[in-house]
């Protein structure tokens, strides 16, 4: 038996005033920096598919 | 090689990714969580051989409020206090690539490939963020594919949460 996955604990206190802070970032990019990032994520995937097909 | 996801007839062969706890996770508890639909399990192979594998469950990422004497602190920074106490998540229980195919890039292109399968496929259900318990020797390569710790503190020895958010995609 392996080990348990661990549950995701309750931010607390600085952690959730961090993790805010990041989660707002995010919410904050621009529309032309998300799709950037989708081009970059679609690239690395063109790659990876010319050696791995996907069957589900 | 394909990706396929694991069924209860998948003939589980051998697996040694140089780690006991990933080895025994594939071919002792993969099917068992999937039965009770507890995680998926994905697998990657080459003419038979397991590559590498991962598995997806549910997960959340909850935030307690802030003390009144916090926010008055930081209030500047959140100019719309409009926020969730909790974010849907989808975790990586676990994600490991066979000691005989590592150094080869597969690790990345198949968190790339996961990734696009959760940002491109219809959802029936909504998610903000994928969540793992990363080991420590993890880390770094969880970072060079966009993720961030969710604490600063250290909890254990042998594993770190990190996250990386759906919302930077389109």
């Amino acid at each position: 038996m392996a080990r348990p996955i661990a549950e995701t604990p309750v931010l607390k206190g600085e952690d959730a005033i961090r993790f805010d802070r990041l989660r707002l970032e995010v919410e904050n990019l621009s529309n032309e920096q998300r799709a950037e990032n989708t081009k970059k994520l679609n690239e690395a995937i063109k790659k990876a598919k010319e050696y791995i097909t996907i069957c589900i | 090689m394909k990706l396929v996801k694991l069924t209860p007839a998948t003939e589980l062969i051998d697996f040694d990714c140089q780690d006991e706890d990933l080895n025994s996770f594939l071919i002792d508890d993969a099917k068992g969580f999937l039965e009770k639909r507890i995680a998926n399990t994905f697998i990657l192979e080459d003419e038979g051989n397991i590559v590498a594998y991962f598995c997806l469950l549910n997960d959340k990422i909850s935030r307690q409020d802030v003390t009144n004497s916090q926010w008055k602190r930081i209030k500047g920074s959140f100019p719309d206090r409009k926020q969730f106490s909790s974010y849907p998540a989808i975790k990586i229980g676990r994600f490991a690539v066979s000691s005989k195919y590592k150094g080869q890039h597969i690790g990345t292109d198949l968190m790339n490939l996961l990734k696009g399968m959760l940002n491109e496929n219809p959802n029936y259900s909504a998610f903000r963020y994928i969540t793992v318990d990363a080991y420590m020797s993890a880390i770094d390569f969880y970072k060079k594919n966009d993720f961030k710790l969710l604490s600063e503190k250290i909890e254990n020895d042998h594993t770190r949460l990190m996250f990386f958010d759906m919302l930077e995609l389109g």
